[in-house]
């Protein structure tokens, strides 16, 4: 599997950070009704609140390194291949000629670490828009810049 | 317009559009908010703070949401494309090139139109949910946009073809359905619905009828009534009666199919036009439907088991514009194979000829029939442990028709690659064909799951507009040969430069 995927470059190191931060923000409700169900029907302290403080652990602390490690991307030969998922291994390729047009995203979280997300729009009804997260702001910009360059030059 | 029109600064949308944002946002709050006025109205001991609270929510939020969001957008036309940066907290920074607008549409609702505003959009080929829009903008600024981006587009050369004058002489239809024909189609068309319609018929109009087919009572003694005499009737009278029923069935389906076909394909005509092929069918609705040539993205043929034995075909094309409510359009629902061979050949997109037809990886569907056996083995466990022999039936036989339908699947997936195009084909006794323009696709997908990865095969995707074109089961090495294959072609030729 890996012999494919050398030329691919992973993401900004920073977007460990903020799957991690997303991942704590995604547990809050559930924690929160963890708590909740506790004190509601009265059962001994920890059995509910526990498990969720794990799983919790779980999705903050070692996977966002996981799935860090199996993303990554590649802009060589005019075309964006994103690969991504351990499970669920999917390498996608989108030829710069393919491009309606992009976007950069940048989340909320994203923001506070000068990340983005670039996220290119094609016209197949299947993967109809194709998105990278977790590259640094510039990466990106210069990322469309080339895309659009393409474009550019392929139509002149 | 002579010279490139150079990067300008970003700029936001007209200031009155704050306005007429904040008053149609306003005009959908009044009726909830009138609503829950008079539901505080009924109600004694509201607190105090609910009123001021409500006027803040209604009249002071929606404005101020305006105002933010305006505060926040600003646009630009560069050199290649036109940039538009949105979102307080989080940003987005939407970046479209001239070339691939295809074109810019002003509109105006009722409240801009009282301040002299227009919403504008460009339409690019992303299927229309994804445009880009700015709202609002002064009339003469979206002229002004239009007008720029209409000239960028004409620097480019365009294959664009002048061709706008339409023969209006009628020539020989490419193809054409005579009543005969229709008529022979439509018993193909084996349908039941009209039992469904009558039965809620029945169900609208029941106070109407001295029955209630809700009632248990009513069926029990219908059928005990009815199987008093059909015991009497003796064993061939009871077959008898039986064949009848099934052939009564058997003729409602088909007169009903008959009369929907006909309805549907009266006068079926496909002409070539200048911008494309027109169709024109219905017996009371009549439809004109015209498809431009450079709008199909692939051919899809189709046919049945005994349609295919007489020689019986299906073509419709597939793009992004939808058939009333199907995605996409007949245009030879049943011909002979040269006829729509004919036909997509003169849509630029010729069905497989002879082609060397590839196989999935037969461990694909080994796992496929093997998946469904815990399953079953369950189903099964149960049924026994519950002491309940007829059930296991229905578990045993739903297995096996799984486990025969994944095992079959190797024999009914095949996929075949020309220089030009790719084919799907799937189905063995009644097979339907996907052929597309390998230029036509717009990315190319593998995905693994985990028992894909151990047993080597993969799933290949591919974008297309208005369909879907996948291989499951491909072994991996033939799913990255085939998207390597397909994605040089891709590369040779741009998007717009693709004819249109």
């Amino acid at each position: 599997m890996n012999e494919q995927n050398e030329d691919l470059t992973l993401l900004d190191p920073r977007h460990i950070t903020v799957l991690r931060i997303e991942a704590l923000l995604g547990m809050v409700p559930i924690l929160i009704g963890a708590v909740v169900v506790e004190l509601v029907v009265g059962l001994p302290t920890g059995l509910i609140i526990v498990p969720a403080l794990l799983v919790t652990a779980l999705f903050t602390f070692p996977l966002p390194r996981r799935r860090y490690r199996r993303k990554g991307y590649s802009t060589t030969m005019d075309r964006l291949r994103y690969v991504k998922g351990w499970f669920r291994r999917s390498d996608t390729v989108v030829p710069f000629g393919r491009v309606q047009h992009i976007d950069v995203k940048e989340g909320l979280v994203e923001r506070w670490f000068g990340l983005a997300t670039l996220v290119v729009h094609t016209a197949g009804t299947h993967n109809a828009s194709v998105s990278v997260p977790g590259l640094s702001r510039e990466t990106a910009i210069d990322v469309r810049e080339a895309i659009a360059a393409r474009i550019r030059r392929d139509t002149m | 317009m002579t010279e490139p029109p150079l990067t300008e600064e970003f700029r936001r949308t007209d200031s009155i559009g704050v306005l007429v944002g904040a008053l149609s946002d306003l005009r959908k709050g009044i009726v909830p908010a009138i609503a829950v006025m008079i539901g505080l109205a009924t109600r004694e001991n509201v607190p105090g703070f609910a009123i001021p609270l409500l006027i803040v929510a209604i009249f002071v939020l929606p404005p101020f949401t305006a105002w933010l969001k305006w505060y926040f957008r600003r646009y630009r036309t560069g050199a290649e494309d036109i940039r538009v940066e949105s979102g307080v907290l989080s940003r987005q920074a939407r970046s479209v090139p001239y070339e691939r607008i295809q074109d810019v549409s002003l509109s105006e609702t009722l409240l801009s139109r009282l301040f002299g505003l227009v919403e504008v959009r460009f339409e690019t080929g992303a299927g229309g949910k994804d445009d880009l829009t700015l709202a609002f903008l002064t009339k003469e600024e979206g002229a002004r946009l239009r007008d720029l981006v209409r000239a960028r587009r004409d620097e480019a050369p365009s294959a664009e073809t002048i061709a706008e004058v339409e023969a209006e002489a009628e020539a020989v239809p490419i193809f054409a359905m005579d009543l005969k024909r229709v008529l022979l189609s439509g018993v193909f068309s084996f349908s039941l619905v009209i039992f469904a319609v009558l039965f809620a018929l029945v169900d609208q109009l029941d106070f109407l009828l001295p029955i209630s087919i809700w009632d248990r009572d009513f069926w029990e003694t219908l059928f005990s009534e009815q199987g008093e005499r059909i015991r009497t009737l003796g064993r061939i009278g009871q077959i008898g009666s039986a064949i009848i029923a099934v052939l009564t069935v058997i003729v409602v389906g088909i007169v009903s199919g008959v009369v929907k076909t006909l309805l549907r394909d009266y006068g079926f005509r496909l002409d070539r036009t200048d911008k494309g092929f027109r169709r024109r069918r219905g017996l009371f609705t009549r439809t004109d439907v015209v498809m431009p040539r450079h709008r199909v993205q692939a051919v899809a043929t189709d046919t049945g088991v005994i349609r295919r034995l007489l020689g019986w075909h299906a073509l419709s094309f597939i793009s992004l514009a939808s058939d009333g409510g199907k995605a996409s359009h007949d245009v030879a629902p049943f011909a002979r194979w040269d006829e729509i061979a004919a036909i997509a050949r003169e849509a630029g997109i010729p069905l497989p000829g002879d082609v060397e037809w590839h196989r999935t990886s037969r461990a694909y569907w080994i796992d496929r029939a093997l998946l469904s056996l815990p399953l079953a083995i369950a189903a099964i466990a149960v049924a026994i442990w519950l002491q309940r022999w007829t059930p296991v039936a229905i578990p045993a036989i739903l297995f096996l028709i799984l486990a025969f339908s994944a095992l079959t699947g190797y024999l009914r997936h095949r996929h075949a690659l020309d220089p030009d195009r790719v084919h799907a084909r799937a189905g063995l006794l009644s097979p339907r064909t996907i052929t597309a323009p390998r230029v036509r696709l717009q990315s190319a997908q593998i995905v693994q799951g985990p028992i894909a990865r151990l047993r080597g095969y993969a799933t290949l995707h591919f974008g297309l507009a208005g369909g879907v074109l996948l291989f499951r089961g491909l072994p991996v090495a033939e799913a990255r040969a085939l998207r390597e294959a397909v994605l040089q072609s891709i590369d040779a030729v741009d998007y717009s430069a693709l004819p249109r």
